[in-house]
């Protein structure tokens, strides 16, 4: 039987759908009766789906733009836009 | 015909700009970076606006520039950092093998996290927590990971982005997944079985 060590790998590789097809039976076999390995793995699934669920639980955090941030993107935005307009001395 | 919508980077900065910031500073963990790839995603709207269909919101349609230029600011980064800083510690088994014996089988067993993420985020002590675990990671495994599992990026596109072969980058998720369970399961989840036993 493969080793725990070499199953916390193979279980990195099937997150990432990498696992080669001929290693998924020593591995489930490997994890129903290694119950740490079977731990492992439920816990490579769960910071999965924790990092995809991030964004919506961010909108709870109190991060916001600096004031200066904010005047700064201002400043550099309404520029950026004036840019494109002729200007009253504009000859064209 | 496509929705032709008004520039006014006044009621964009007041309507997404925090949230562009928060989604920024989830990826880069880095205050100036963040604001600075925010601003230039504006200036990339203002300058693509004739290119908005309305097809989708107005946050989505920025999220989706703010977040190429994430990935253009990642793909930089990692090309900028020194040769010095990418190799011992992106390459260090030491964490892993910590945790195994020297026939491969786990020294210590560990519990069986109980718990949803959604429930998990949803506590400000986790969320900091988690956010402290990602800075533990050295700089390129952060960036592997969090392109991968937060981006939902596939793997050629994240070789792509860090300059890295696939083995390489397989080396560095599974560091990266073995890191942050040790960090969190010490810093958080060890706690809570701790405090639940004093509660019972």
């Amino acid at each position: 039987m493969m080793s725990c060590k070499e199953a916390a790998r193979l279980l990195s590789l099937k997150r990432d759908g990498k696992l080669p097809w001929y290693r998924y039976p020593s591995l489930w076999l490997h994890t129903t009766l290694c119950s740490w390995c079977k731990c492992y793995g439920d816990r490579v699934e769960f910071l999965g789906r924790l990092m995809q669920c991030c964004d919506d639980a961010s909108n709870q955090d109190d991060i916001k733009l600096s004031k200066d941030a904010r005047a700064r993107i201002h400043k550099a935005c309404c520029c950026d836009e004036n840019k494109d307009k002729p200007s009253s001395d504009d000859p064209r | 015909m496509g929705k032709q919508i008004k520039p006014d980077p006044e009621r964009w900065l007041a309507e997404h700009g925090d949230a562009m910031f928060r989604y920024a500073m989830l990826r880069l963990r880095d205050t100036d970076q963040a604001e600075d790839v925010v601003q230039e995603s504006f200036l990339a709207a203002l300058a693509a606006r004739e290119r908005f269909s309305g097809r989708s919101s107005e946050r989505t349609w920025l999220i989706g520039i703010l977040k190429h230029k994430i990935i253009d600011l990642i793909r930089k980064r990692s090309r900028e950092r020194p040769a010095t800083e990418l190799g011992a510690t992106d390459d260090d088994d030491s964490a892993i093998n910590a945790m195994f014996d020297e026939r491969g089988h786990w020294k210590e067993h560990f519990a069986e996290w109980r718990l949803d993420p959604h429930a998990a985020l949803d506590q400000k002590e986790f969320r900091e927590i988690l956010a402290q675990c990602l800075d533990t990671l050295p700089p390129r495994q952060a960036e592997a990971f969090i392109l991968r599992e937060m981006e939902g990026m596939k793997s050629d596109e994240v070789c792509k982005a860090l300059d890295i072969t696939p083995t390489n980058l397989w080396a560095m998720l599974h560091r990266a997944r073995g890191r942050l369970q040790l960090c969190l399961d010490k810093n958080w989840f060890q706690h809570q079985g701790r405090s639940k036993q004093t509660q019972s």
